[in-house]
């Protein structure tokens, strides 16, 4: 009944507005688990974030933009909530599963678009700033050789700023130490609910490694606003991906990954 | 230390009270003449020292001075106090632990077992800081040897005394729980702060989970499982997956006339028509066809553990549908074919063909094997959503049915080496 409530339309028109056309009135978000090697790619939808549209009224567009910061972490926490809990001392199984009776659930891959990215880690979209979530670079750093010795974001730190900020605008206080933090960093004053699941917010850490963008997410009207220095600037992104992280994936090869990641600079 | 709440006792009159404020009240109304120090929970103010304990010091501490073990001095004031610093002493075979006197006992009141104890520590802190009977007085950092090793084991029986305290009364000094009631800790992770637990309290701070209910309200008197033979149950299933989103209830209506009409069992044609399985028989109206379709709906979706919750964010309210994503994931892992639970490096090697093979899944496994010493696993999952933009074909689509601009950008990608193959791999879509 649920999936009913999405209906799809779609057209095979222009390119610049091939995306223009569809209308969702919720977004699903799925997952996989990877422990299921029987071969069979299966998807189980979990949440259903709803669409926040931009209402008419003074600052409309950035009101819209917060209300769908919140929307979308406070529905992945309580998708997540029960997950987040048992994440750091395990989930005890009343049965066993192949002899094991305590699970840890971790996330190891968040495949989205580029502001979904974005939007996920609670950062600012748009290219200006720290326009990576992997690493510190700044954005016209991005093609010169800062872009490639740049010190990797670390996450308990970025974390930390978040939460300062969070506390900040819930305060209404002192708007100039949130305003520094927020531009800093290149953050929003809010906390991402994926950042309190274990193995991301805590050992080892992988919260900002886990996403991988989706190019067929891409807007192709994005897509010819491409700026040289972050190509190249994600190209050594995946570059490093590769050779240290090589997170393998089975249905998302890496050389999609890879294209992913290269794509998805086309929208910053 | 003794509670800084819970109920007192007059020292005079022996009426309990249940607060602070009520003994107060009741000293200076009925003990006029104790002042208004009476009755209190922590000591009056010690003006001066006590002579008797400065006596027992300075007779404890002596032998020190004169190359002696120090632990006499501890002995000494710690008075019938079986801690660890007295039995460390008595092991050491000290010949200085002369037991004092009772009037050697600290000159607070004895309203709790910890006073006694504490003070002794206070009075040997002082002796150890400001000397003994001599009047010698200096500082920690110009003690001699025998000076160290007093207070080190000082710092040691506090210490040992301190987590005894903690294990017996877990809510001792601590701020009296709002409402009377007793503040419950549960579990040892909310004992330690990091940003992963300040960002869990961050949202329930928010307290969502609280407003959270069933995605559906079930009928009452609903009644699934009605499409219960195969051919029932191949009806459900075109109602449901009919033009992708089923079939509308006036479709279903305009269905169920359909079937009664042509299996006969509307009344208005031949009875037998349809034989014995007839659509009237099962459901006697159009309405009980609808609710019988709407009852398994239902059914599935609770069963499912779908709930809702209406967020206000930015002062606009929006309801979204959610489900657990640990129950999710570990129905799916008890309905596989065949799991992996463990990744074993001697296997993998280098190979890295799927996800369990990945350097990630070696991380946060080795992460929770440093946690825990039982058999446990790790439970990975891959998250997908889609959200500010639609992929249209959910990564399924060809690119060869692509419009010739797009193909013509992705064959240059391709060309770059950055596209290995022209088929996007699949993801999943509505």
């Amino acid at each position: 009944m649920l999936t009913a409530a999405l209906p799809l339309r779609f057209a095979c028109v222009q390119p610049t507005s091939l995306f223009s056309l569809v209308a969702h009135y919720l977004y699903p978000i799925r997952i996989r688990v990877v422990n299921d090697v029987s071969g069979e790619v299966r998807w189980f939808t979990v949440a259903y974030v709803p669409i926040v549209r931009t209402l008419k009224e003074p600052g409309g567009k950035m009101k819209a933009t917060g209300r769908r910061w919140g929307v979308l972490q406070r529905t992945l926490y309580l998708a997540f909530r029960e997950a987040i809990a048992s994440s750091h001392s395990g989930h005890s199984l009343p049965v066993s599963i192949g002899g094991y009776t305590l699970a840890f659930l971790r996330v190891l891959l968040y495949a989205c678009d580029r502001p979904k990215e974005r939007a996920v880690l609670c950062m600012k979209a748009g290219n200006f700033g720290k326009c990576c979530s992997t690493c510190e670079v700044q954005a016209k750093d991005a093609c010169s050789e800062e872009g490639v010795t740049a010190a990797p974001r670390d996450v308990v730190e970025t974390l930390t700023r978040h939460l300062e900020a969070a506390k900040l605008r819930r305060t209404t206080k002192a708007r100039k130490r949130r305003v520094l933090l927020e531009t800093e960093s290149s953050i929003n004053a809010f906390v991402p609910a994926l950042a309190s699941l274990g193995g991301l917010g805590t050992v080892p850490h992988h919260l900002y490694k886990m996403i991988a963008i989706d190019p067929l997410h891409v807007s192709l009207a994005h897509f010819l606003r491409g700026d040289m220095c972050v190509i190249l600037h994600f190209e050594r992104c995946v570059s490093a991906a590769n050779t240290t992280f090589r997170q393998p994936f089975s249905d998302l090869s890496f050389s999609h990954v890879s294209f992913c990641l290269f794509s998805s600079l086309f929208e910053a | 230390m003794q509670p800084a709440y819970g109920p007192l006792t007059c020292k005079v009159c022996g009426l309990t009270k249940a607060n602070t404020a009520a003994m107060r009240k009741h000293t200076l109304a009925a003990h006029r003449e104790l002042g208004r120090n009476a009755n209190r929970r922590l000591p009056p103010r010690q003006r001066e020292p006590n002579p008797a304990l400065a006596t027992a010091a300075a007779a404890g501490a002596a032998p020190s001075h004169s190359g002696g073990s120090p632990c006499g001095a501890t002995s000494a004031t710690l008075h019938g106090q079986s801690t660890a610093l007295r039995e460390r002493c008595s092991s050491a075979g000290s010949s200085s632990s002369t037991p004092v006197s009772g009037d050697a006992l600290p000159l607070v009141e004895l309203g709790g077992h910890v006073l006694p104890v504490t003070a002794a520590l206070m009075t040997d802190t002082a002796v150890a800081y400001h000397g003994t009977s001599d009047g010698v007085s200096g500082l920690p950092e110009e003690c001699d040897e025998d000076d160290a090793t007093l207070l080190l084991q000082l710092s040691r029986a506090a210490e040992g005394h301190a987590s005894q305290e903690e294990t017996i009364h877990p809510g001792l000094g601590r701020k009296p729980p709002l409402g009377g009631q007793q503040t419950v800790t549960s579990g040892h992770a909310h004992h330690f702060s990091s940003v992963a637990t300040e960002a869990q309290a961050e949202y329930e701070r928010i307290g969502d989970s609280k407003r959270c209910e069933h995605a559906i309200d079930a009928r009452p008197n609903c009644k699934p499982g009605q499409f219960n033979t195969p051919a029932l149950k191949m009806l459900q299933t075109f109602v449901n997956e009919c033009n992708g989103s089923g079939l509308s209830t006036a479709s279903q209506t305009r269905l169920y006339e359909l079937l009664a009409r042509w299996d006969g069992s509307d009344g208005r044609g031949d009875k037998d028509a349809g034989g014995r399985a007839r659509i009237a028989d099962v459901f006697s109206s159009p309405t009980a066809f609808r609710n019988a379709v709407r009852d398994d709906l239902d059914d599935a979706i609770l069963s499912a553990g779908w709930k809702k919750c209406t967020l206000v964010q930015g002062g606009v309210s929006y309801v979204t549908y959610f489900r657990s994503v640990l129950k999710t994931a570990i129905d799916a892992l008890r309905n596989a074919k065949e799991v992996q639970l463990r990744r074993d490096d001697g296997d993998v090697g280098d190979r890295r063909e799927a996800p369990m093979d990945g350097e990630a899944f070696r991380a946060h496994q080795e992460a929770v094997d440093s946690t825990t010493s039982e058999k446990a696993f790790v439970l990975g999952i891959y998250v997908y959503s889609d959200a500010s933009l639609l992929s249209w074909s959910g990564g399924t689509f060809p690119l060869q049915f692509v419009d010739p601009w797009i193909r013509s950008v992705f064959q240059f990608l391709h060309r770059a080496r950055l596209l290995a193959s022209l088929y996007v791999s699949p993801l999943p879509h509505n």
